[in-house]
C-alpha cells in the first residue's frame, strides 16, 4: 500500500525553515575504532583518527556498543537484469525480498559549527505504515596495507532509530541540507557466514524539496547494488572474507567492488540472467 | 505508559537546598508506608556548540541543549531543545553519533539519584540531584508515578488531590521551602494526552532549568 508521505508534517510550527543547498564537499571523517587485529594492527589505520577527542565530548552516559564498523561492496546493473538479479538472489539466500523505499536526506554542518566539518544521513523508511527515521553516521574508511589486501571497504557506520522530528532537531543545532535521494527497489535480509544485507535500489533525485512523489532517476536504466555487513574491530577480518565468498556467487549478473571504484556493467550479465530467466529461479546453494 | 509527575524541590527565600531536607522527605514516604522498591538514576547532561572560530557565534546555536538517559528507558537517550521545544526519543547509539559528528560536547551533567518507593497504585521516586563525579548536593527531585492510567487528563485530578495530600504531609515537617510541580505544555513539543518516557524527558528538562544557574554560581552548601 502506498504510503501517504509529506515531510513538512515533520517540521511542523512553530519551527521555521528556509531551504539551503551547500555546495562545498568538505571532507569528513571520525573515527575513533580501535583496531586489535594483530594482523592489521601496525598497517591499517582510520583516516584522522584522533583518539585524544574520543573521551571528550558525549562521555556522560554509557553505551553499549555491538559493533559500529561495517564492510560494504556496491556494483551497477541495468534495470532490465534487476529480475534476473532477484531470482538469484531469492535462490542463494532463502528469504524473500522485502520492498526498499527510503528517502535519505544528506546534512552537513554549519560554516562554524564543530571542530571539524561533519555529516549525517536521516533515512525515513516509507515502506513502514508509519514512515520511521534513522539516523546514520558513515565514518572514517580504514586505510594502510591490510585494508587494500581486503577485497570490501571497512569503514566505522553507526545507526540510530529515533523518532519523527529528527530533521527539526539537526536543523535547529546548526545542520544545513546539502542533498537528498529516494532509493527504490528492493533488499534481502541473511545469514551467510555474516549477517549480510543485499539492497538494489534504483536513486532517484528530487526536482523539487522533499517532493519524493515526484522523484526521478538519477541514472535511468542503471541500478545500483549493495552488499554491506554489520562487523567489528574483532570481525570484519570474517565478515569482509563471508562478503567476498558471496559476491562471487552474483560475479555472472555483475560485479562488486569498493564503493568509489566503478568497475562498470559486466559482459555476461545478459547471458547470466537470460539463463536465470529460463531455469526459473529454482537455484539454491 | 504510567503517567507520573516531576516536582523539584523549591527552597525559600534566603535558603539552601541540603541533606537534611532530604532525610525529612524519605522519611515523610516512609511515614505513609512507602515501601522501599530500589534505586535509580537518571543523567541529564547539557551540551554546548563545538564553534571552529569565532566563539561570540554562539548565540547562533540552542544554548538549551539537553540530553537525559532515564533508567526505566536504558537503550533510549533523549535529546531536548527546550526553547524550540524540540524533544527526540532516539536508541542510545545516538550517544556514537552525536560523538562521531564532534559538533557538540558535554558542557556538564547531572544525575538524579533516589530511591524508589511503591505506595498502592503510587510509585514514589525521591532522590538528590548531584553533578556528574561530585557529591555536591543541587536540588531535591521526586516522581510521583500513577501505575493504572496512562492519559493526562484522566488521571488530572487523581494526580493534582495526592499532591495535595503529599504537600500536606511534607508541610508538617516545617521544612524551609516546598515541592513544586511545573507541568510543561506537552502538545507544544508534539506529544500527545498518552504519556511517555518523552514526557518524562521533557518534565526534567523543565525542572533542571533552573539549577543550572545553580550550578554556574556556587553557593554555599549545607550537606
Amino acid at each position: 500500500m502506498e504510503t501517504r508521505y509529506h515531510i513538512e508534517q515533520y517540521l511542523s510550527p512553530p519551527f521555521e525553515f528556509t531551504s539551503e543547498l551547500e555546495g562545498e564537499g568538505n571532507d569528513y571523517t571520525t573515527s575513533t575504532v580501535t583496531n586489535r587485529n594483530p594482523q592489521l594492527h601496525s598497517s591499517s589505520r582510520f583516516s584522522q583518527v584522533d583518539r585524544k577527542r574520543h573521551h571528550s565530548l558525549f562521555v556522560n552516559c554509557a553505551v553499549v556498543l555491538r559493533g559500529d564498523m561495517e564492510c560494504v561492496v556496491q556494483g551497477i546493473i541495468e534495470t532490465q537484469h534487476v529480475e534476473a538479479l532477484e531470482i538469484l538472489l531469492q535462490g542463494l539466500c532463502g528469504v524473500h525480498r522485502e520492498r526498499l523505499r527510503i528517502h535519505e536526506i544528506c546534512l552537513k554542518s554549519g560554516p562554524n559549527l564543530g571542530t571539524v566539518a561533519s555529516e549525517v544521513r536521516l533515512l525515513c523508511d516509507l515502506e513502514q505504515a508509519e514512515p520511521s527515521w534513522t539516523v546514520k553516521h558513515i565514518g572514517g574508511t580504514m586505510r594502510g596495507a591490510g585494508a587494500e589486501q581486503l577485497s570490501v571497504l571497512v569503514r566505522t557506520m553507526v545507526e540510530s532509530k529515533v523518532s519523527k522530528n529528527v530533521l527539526r532537531l539537526f536543523y535547529a543545532l546548526g545542520y544545513k541540507l546539502d542533498h537528498e535521494q529516494l532509493r527504490v527497489g528492493f533488499a534481502f535480509h541473511f545469514h551467510r557466514g555474516a549477517q549480510i544485507n543485499v539492497a538494489v535500489s534504483s536513486i532517484n533525485k528530487m526536482l523539487k524539496l522533499h517532493a519524493t512523489d515526484e522523484a526521478v532517476p538519477v541514472t535511468p536504466g542503471i541500478q545500483l547494488v549493495e552488499v554491506t555487513a554489520p562487523a567489528t574491530s574483532e570481525t570484519y577480518n570474517e565478515v569482509a572474507s563471508a562478503v567476498s565468498s558471496f559476491c562471487e556467487y552474483l560475479a555472472p549478473l555483475l560485479h562488486l567492488s569498493k564503493p568509489g571504484i566503478s568497475t562498470g556493467v559486466v559482459p555476461t550479465a545478459a547471458a547470466a540472467a537470460a539463463s536465470l530467466m529460463s531455469d526459473g529461479g529454482g537455484m539454491t546453494i | 505508559m504510567p503517567i507520573k509527575r516531576v516536582l523539584h524541590w523549591q527552597p525559600n527565600a534566603g535558603t539552601s537546598v541540603n541533606s537534611q531536607i532530604l532525610n525529612e522527605v524519605s522519611q515523610c514516604v516512609e511515614s505513609i508506608n512507602g515501601v522501599k522498591k530500589g534505586r535509580l538514576k537518571a543523567t541529564i547532561t547539557f551540551y554546548k556548540p563545538n564553534l571552529r572560530a569565532d566563539q561570540t557565534l554562539q548565540a547562533e546555536f540552542p544554548r538549551d541543549f539537553l540530553g537525559i538517559s532515564l533508567p526505566e528507558q536504558p537503550n533510549k537517550y533523549y535529546l531536548i531543545i527546550r526553547g524550540q521545544r524540540i524533544v527526540l526519543e532516539a536508541d542510545s547509539s545516538i550517544l556514537v553519533v552525536m560523538e562521531k559528528l564532534q559538533s557538540y560536547k558535554s558542557k556538564m551533567a547531572l544525575n538524579f539519584e533516589g530511591i524508589q518507593y511503591q505506595l498502592g497504585d503510587f510509585q514514589l521516586k525521591v532522590g538528590k540531584v548531584v553533578p556528574h563525579n561530585s557529591e555536591s548536593l543541587r536540588g531535591i527531585l521526586m516522581e510521583v508515578e500513577y501505575l493504572p492510567i496512562s492519559s493526562i487528563e484522566k488521571t488530572r485530578q487523581v494526580m493534582e488531590e495526592f499532591l495535595d495530600i503529599w504537600r500536606e504531609i511534607v508541610s508538617k515537617k516545617s521544612l524551609a521551602g516546598q515541592f513544586m510541580n511545573i507541568e510543561p505544555n506537552y502538545a507544544e513539543y508534539g506529544l500527545s494526552d498518552q504519556y511517555t518516557s518523552q514526557h518524562t524527558a521533557v518534565q526534567y528538562a523543565t525542572m533542571v532549568a533552573p539549577l543550572i544557574a545553580t550550578v554556574h554560581q556556587p553557593q554555599p552548601i549545607r550537606n
